[in-house]
């Protein structure tokens, strides 16, 4: 009975780590307000100022990362692969600048803590007081 | 000088003079690459140029292009972009290409762009090159228009609204042709504008152009035709709600007596519309492709089955079946070409 409970507590932790919530993550003075819709806009690159008029510098994990899937499936509703190919289009008619590729989540978070035009995105655990959290996926 | 060794020579040019003009950092290099191969299973089309480019014999040159890009921000609003093309094709207008344009973000809705800059026509027109953000190996045959890149300025102002975002393009340029196999002409007083209303979804287009085709000679003869403007004309959507994949889009091409009666030039109506449906990587899909000669008897359609299969993020394969029919007068001629490809973007 011990190692069932033990066994279903393991399978529930994996469980849990695999629907890892995602944050959203801006520099602590950002005061902007953002819901869903502002959000997808501004990861697609349609919004480009914050609301206090702060150019936006957008953040991302490598693709193919499942923290990078899962926001872009949540808060874009579109895979790695559509996003590519979205971005290529505005890439190659000089009409937009794709997320900057950040290798960690540590690495994110301190770009984001020093960089007032920062947005980007972590896992929850491992958001710090450095950054303000916005929204949650 | 050979042909490669002289892109060579502006591709290693140009890097120089974006590596010396700025801090490594800021500069941005991207690029894609279609490495296609193909054969068609009858030589009814090789006189004319083949099925896009490829006759019965197999080939790996016709869709196989490298493109790169450099992008150098040189102030906070000001970028400078240069882009080269190489491509083997003889289907496609410039074999090897380069050329340089700004874009100056004027305010978040309002940039320009100056420079070598592709009229767009159609909703695949600026990049038509790069085959990784389609579904189809290369352009259908109704993306087909000679002499797209002129010398001109675009201004583009772009406003997201709650439900639609919308958007609207006008651009002015000229374009001069000398040595053509064609003959010499001057694309003049060419303009335009686009409007495109957009969700995440679902993409409304429509555009409108002019443009003077004023030609010197053709096959050596002087000719000195300074005709009317010709027009061009286009509505398209594009429903993409990341599974279902449809396109569709219609032109009109409009030619004035002086250019018709050259025998070159006609009234062209075009119309395409392809289906699409992802199943996690993989999205078979299936275009029709039309091209109606309005002036003589000639209908010319393109039937693709095709399937895309994303192999990672930047990485796709795809497999292409085309079946292209051409009637003139009555007489048909047919021929089936299979091809595929491998596209990068990085």
């Amino acid at each position: 009975m011990k190692q069932l409970i033990v066994s279903l507590f393991l399978m529930g932790s994996i469980f849990q780590s695999a629907l890892a919530e995602v944050v959203l993550i801006v520099h602590p003075e950002n005061n902007s307000s953002f819901n869903a819709s502002s959000i997808s806009k501004i990861f697609l690159g349609k919004v480009k100022s914050f609301e206090n008029g702060t150019k936006i510098t957008l953040y991302s994990l490598p693709e193919g990362n499942a923290i990078t899937d899962e926001f872009n499936q949540s808060a874009l509703g579109r895979d790695s692969t559509q996003l590519k190919a979205y971005w290529s289009k505005l890439v190659f008619t000089g009409k937009g600048t794709p997320p900057k590729e950040i290798e960690s989540e540590s690495a994110i978070i301190a770009e984001i803590a020093k960089d007032p035009s920062g947005i980007g995105f972590v896992s929850a655990g491992a958001a710090t007081g450095d950054v303000k959290v916005v929204g949650t996926y | 000088m050979t042909s490669r060794n002289y892109l060579c020579l502006i591709f290693s040019l140009v890097f120089c003079c974006f590596s010396a003009v700025a801090q490594a950092d800021d500069l941005r290099i991207n690029g894609f690459l279609t490495v296609g191969a193909g054969q068609t299973d009858s030589d009814e089309f090789d006189s004319t140029g083949g099925v896009a480019g490829y006759s019965d014999e197999f080939s790996i040159n016709e869709d196989t292009t490298l493109g790169l890009q450099f992008t150098q921000p040189i102030n906070k609003k000001f970028t400078l972009n240069a882009q080269l093309l190489g491509t083997q094709g003889k289907s496609r207008y410039d074999l090897e290409a380069s050329w340089v344009f700004f874009s100056f973000d004027a305010t978040d809705e309002l940039s320009f762009q100056g420079g070598r800059i592709r009229i767009p026509y159609f909703m695949y027109s600026q990049f038509v090159d790069v085959s990784y953000a389609y579904p189809w190996i290369r352009p259908p045959k109704a993306f087909d228009l000679p002499f797209s890149e002129i010398d001109g300025l675009t201004a583009y102002y772009s406003k997201p609204l709650d439900v639609f975002d919308v958007s609207v393009e006008a651009y002015m340029g000229e374009l001069e042709v000398y040595d053509n196999p064609m003959g010499s002409f001057h694309l003049k007083d060419i303009s335009g504008v686009v409007l495109t209303a957009n969700t995440l979804d679902l993409t409304l287009r429509a555009s409108t152009h002019l443009m003077t085709f004023q030609i010197d000679s053709i096959g050596g003869f002087d000719v000195g035709i300074d005709p009317e403007p010709s027009s061009f004309t286009e509505l398209g959507f594009i429903y993409d709600n990341g599974k279902i994949f449809s396109f569709v889009e219609a032109t009109l091409r409009r030619q004035p007596d002086e250019l018709k009666q050259t025998g070159i030039f006609s009234d062209v109506n075009t119309y395409i519309a392809t289906l699409g449906y992802r199943i996690e990587k993989i999205m078979p899909h299936v275009t029709y492709d039309l091209s109606d000669n309005q002036d003589i008897e000639e209908e010319a359609t393109s039937i693709i089955l095709g399937v895309r299969w994303d192999l990672e993020p930047s990485t796709a394969a795809k497999f292409q079946y085309q079946m292209e029919a051409l009637d003139r007068d009555g007489n048909e001629t047919e021929a089936n070409l299979i091809s595929a490809s491998i596209d990068l973007v990085f």
